[in-house]
């Protein structure tokens, strides 16, 4: 029997990026995608997701500020954030907050990577 | 502290060191030792031998003088030194002036050593001051063995005043004098590395601010470039993947198509038929498996994005340009229009969505300059308005005028931030003036785009709007040869 598709909600304010990312895993994973921060929030209010993939830096709130108000839902979700500077957020903190960081411009092989290994691993 | 403080402190010793050069410092420390030696006659002649008087006026000589060359100073040793010094000297004078080798030639022996260490091997000082404890030394014994060089010396009609006496303020003198020559060379070289740091820390700012100003140009082409790179890499990967399953689909095709070929030879009829539909079904359903229809628009979508990409980091590299002669110095025609907009373009990351940019000049304005270091000027002002805003909602507006008659070109760029406190507006484009954070700004953007725009023989000035917000207004010659 197979299982359910894991459910990705991709966050980026760059539509390009976005319709890349739906196209790349649309053979592995039910990708749902949003332009920004309160679009990715009344998504994750009505659907369950089994991880979040955000971009940093977006108008409005921020991939972090974004995690924040996310777990406040869903605590335990897993969280890949990438950035286009990685000078530009405190990796460290980042880190300790549970979110795998990647750096943009990211190959398919990364992310893919990061994916496997953000839905394999346990969530708290 | 802040750092324009440092500077200023440094400028301010400078300043105040520089009054004092070395021909005054001479004349100054003869005068005070030629009013010690006749005021020390006066009294002695006067029967004024108190203790009190000499010592009070030795230490105010040699306390002010001190005082004069060194400065005032902190450091502890500095003020020992100070307070034995005067010690010393008072009693110096003591035995010059009264003659009272025994009550003042022990204590006096007692402080050569001291005095010596405190000269923290200054060999000269030393060998002078050793020379007068010598001097004090024969005088003592002369004294002890009752031999008296005055009376010997002196005859009936030319009665020698005190020799013995006169030539130990002789050797106090030049020992003094010796000490006030080596204090104004170290004033003078304090003055000199003063003048070094100086120059050294404005340059390092000003390298700074060069720095900064490249710091944001590669963060705002770092952030442009990132999305459409991503995107066009992305993009690739898709496009092959979808390659795969053409090829996969063709493959079947070609082998369907040769199946076929070999078949009609040998079946017939129906039975050819039946094959053949069920070739059809087999490429109908690997069709239907790579989803070929979806993959079709997909590829379209793809290359579009692709292109779209392409043409977003093309325009960003020929926005650059500008900056490509950063550090050149000569003059040419300047499109400010253009200028403009490749510099808008690389804050786009630092220009928040609640700010609107109001655009009001047409598409062609030229003037003769530094494409790059107007570009920086620009910047400048456009950060600080930015900033100024702190993350509001808010206008920029930038309006470029060439039709005035003046034979200048006029730039406004105004904000609707929080404005400039009016008690400091005037000091705006002064050099280290920030109202940043102490670390967020080093004070000398402005000024450099000040320097900028004076090297343009153009002007710059700042008002604060009626409503809300700066307006800077730049005024720049129009290009010659482009408005003939």
């Amino acid at each position: 029997m197979s299982q359910a598709r894991p459910h990705i909600l991709y966050v980026d304010d760059e539509p390009h990026n976005l319709m890349m990312f739906k196209i790349m895993f649309r053979r592995v994973y039910d990708v749902t995608t949003a332009t920004g921060g309160q679009e990715a929030l009344n998504e994750i209010k009505g659907t369950e997701f089994d991880l979040m993939v955000t971009d940093f830096k977006m108008p409005g709130m921020n991939g972090l500020e974004l995690t924040h108000l996310v777990r406040e839902i869903r605590p335990s979700i897993p969280v890949i954030m990438v950035t286009g500077f990685m000078g530009m957020v405190d990796e460290e903190d980042i880190k300790s907050q549970d979110i795998e960081l990647i750096s943009k411009p990211f190959d398919e092989q990364t992310i893919s990577g990061a994916i496997k290994e953000a839905l394999s691993g346990n969530s708290f | 502290m802040l750092l324009k403080d440092v500077i200023g402190k440094e400028l301010l010793s400078v300043t105040s060191l520089e009054g004092l050069n070395k021909k005054m410092l001479f004349i100054f420390t003869g005068l005070a030792l030629l009013a010690t030696f006749v005021f020390g006659f006066i009294f002695y002649h006067s029967g004024l031998t108190i203790l009190f008087y000499h010592t009070l006026f030795a230490s105010l000589v040699f306390g002010g003088l001190y005082l004069v060359t060194i400065r005032v100073t902190t450091s502890v040793i500095a003020i020992f030194r100070l307070v034995i010094g005067m010690i010393y000297y008072s009693l110096v004078f003591e035995i010059c002036l009264t003659g009272g080798i025994h009550s003042s030639a022990i204590p006096l022996l007692l402080f050569v050593p001291l005095n010596s260490i405190l000269y923290q091997g200054k060999k000269d000082l030393i060998v002078l001051n050793v020379l007068v404890g010598l001097t004090v030394f024969v005088l003592w014994l002369l004294d002890i063995y009752g031999v008296d060089l005055t009376s010997q010396l002196s005859t009936e009609d030319q009665p020698v005043f005190d020799l013995a006496n006169y030539i130990l303020l002789m050797s106090v003198v030049l020992m003094l004098v010796y000490f006030f020559k080596n204090q104004m060379i170290l004033a003078h070289m304090r003055l000199e590395n003063a003048y070094d740091d100086l120059r050294e820390k404005s340059r390092m700012l000003v390298e700074s601010e060069k720095m900064a100003s490249l710091g944001q140009l590669t963060a705002g082409i770092a952030h442009e470039i990132n999305n459409p790179v991503n995107f066009i890499q992305l993009g690739i990967t898709n496009l092959s993947k979808a390659m795969e399953d053409f090829m996969k689909f063709q493959q079947e095709n070609d082998n369907c198509i040769r199946d076929v070929e070999h078949v009609s030879h040998t079946l017939r009829g129906e039975e050819l038929h039946a094959y053949v539909n069920d070739r059809i079904e087999l490429l109908k359903k690997c069709r239907e498996d790579i989803g070929f229809d979806t993959l079709k628009e997909e590829v379209h979508t793809l290359m579009e994005s692709i292109m779209h990409g392409s043409d977003r980091t093309s325009a960003i590299v020929k926005g650059l340009r500008v900056f490509s002669r950063m550090d050149q110095d000569t003059f040419e025609d300047v499109n400010l229009s253009e200028n403009m907009n490749s510099t808008l373009m690389l804050l786009k990351s630092q220009i928040g969505e609640g700010i609107h940019v109001r655009k009001e000049y047409k598409s062609e304005i030229w003037v003769e300059g530094s494409a790059s270091k107007l570009s920086q000027v620009f910047m400048n002002i456009l950060v600080n308005a930015i900033h100024s805003l702190e993350g509001r909602d808010g206008e920029i507006s930038i309006s470029i005028d060439d039709t005035i008659q003046s034979g200048f070109t006029s730039i406004k760029i105004s904000d609707t931030g929080r404005g400039i406190d009016p008690q400091v507006i005037s000091k705006i484009f002064e050099p280290f003036f920030t109202t940043k954070e102490v670390g967020s700004g080093t004070g000398l953007g402005l000024s450099i785009s000040k320097g900028i725009i004076d090297e343009h023989k153009g002007s710059i000035s700042v008002s604060n709007n009626k409503e809300k917000g700066v307006t800077f207004t730049i005024e720049l010659p129009k290009s010659q040869a482009k408005n003939l």
